[in-house]
């Protein structure tokens, strides 16, 4: 059951509704910034990365729709971040400053390291989509107890619930956590 | 025989049970394959929890954001 009615970006994703700049720019900025770091790309040119990838994908409007008819949104988004951080290092290598070692011969290693990344990025979307899962209690309990390392007993008192409340939270938490993972993993 | 659920596994593995309990729980995982079981995924549980924490914390790290930012509690 969910206690919000805010519709999810990855909701919206999957239904082909309409996306706003700014909610895509908060939940993939950390992602294009990773993989901008695979590249060695520096700061100024991974702010860069981020501003032509929103572009590409916005094309000028405030708001974008997927088309599922291009294939899975991870390959979709993967290909834009790879194209802008290749024109960006052909910049950098017309400016006769050397390619890093990091460049696309590395296929391999590229492809784990991207698997990994949006993982990481499928992660953080299935916390935020947690959150309208539970109630803020529960939320709560396992943010504490379960993310941030502190003890049951910690977290049952700064909640004021029992040591039982918080593993129970932190049980249901998991449990609807792998699940929304697994679907973000087969979905998008 | 009675079994187990997540939260007295829990309760037991984390040394939050009285001693009495934990003794008779220790027991009852020695035949009951089970709760062990259960136990088993409770790790594997942690497992994953140790792979958010990471895979947030390098998220927040490439953002320079404080999302998994650890939350003061109160008396600290």
């Amino acid at each position: 059951m969910a206690f919000t009615t805010r519709k999810s970006l990855l909701a919206k994703i999957k239904e082909g509704d309409e996306i706003s700049w700014d909610e895509f720019y908060s939940a993939y900025r950390p992602l294009i910034l990773l993989r901008g770091q695979d590249f060695d790309l520096k700061p100024t040119e991974k702010e860069d990365l981020v501003q032509i990838v929103m572009s590409e994908i916005f094309k000028g409007s405030r708001e974008f729709l997927y088309d599922r008819g291009k294939g899975r949104f991870r390959d979709y988004i993967k290909k834009i971040i790879n194209n802008q951080i290749a024109r960006i290092l052909r910049r950098r290598n017309s400016q006769e400053v050397p390619l890093c070692d990091n460049d696309f011969s590395q296929i391999n290693v590229l492809e784990q390291a991207w698997s990994e990344e949006w993982r990481a990025h499928l992660m953080k979307m299935a916390m935020i989509e947690l959150k309208n899962y539970v109630e803020p209690v529960t939320y709560q309990a396992f943010m504490l107890y379960g993310l941030h390392r502190k003890t049951s007993a910690e977290a049952a008192k700064f909640l004021d619930i029992s040591v039982n409340a918080v593993y129970i939270a932190k049980n249901r938490c998991m449990e609807l956590l792998k699940k929304i993972i697994s679907d973000l993993e087969a979905e998008l | 025989m009675k079994h187990y659920n997540r939260e007295e596994l829990d309760l037991y593995r984390n040394g939050d049970m009285n001693l009495f309990s934990r003794i008779m729980c220790s027991e009852h995982l020695k035949i009951c394959a089970s709760c062990h079981k259960l136990l088993d995924s409770l790790k594997e549980d942690d497992a994953l929890l140790e792979e958010l924490r990471g895979k947030l914390n390098r998220l927040k790290h490439a953002a320079g954001d404080d999302t998994v930012k650890k939350k003061p509690l109160s008396g600290e």
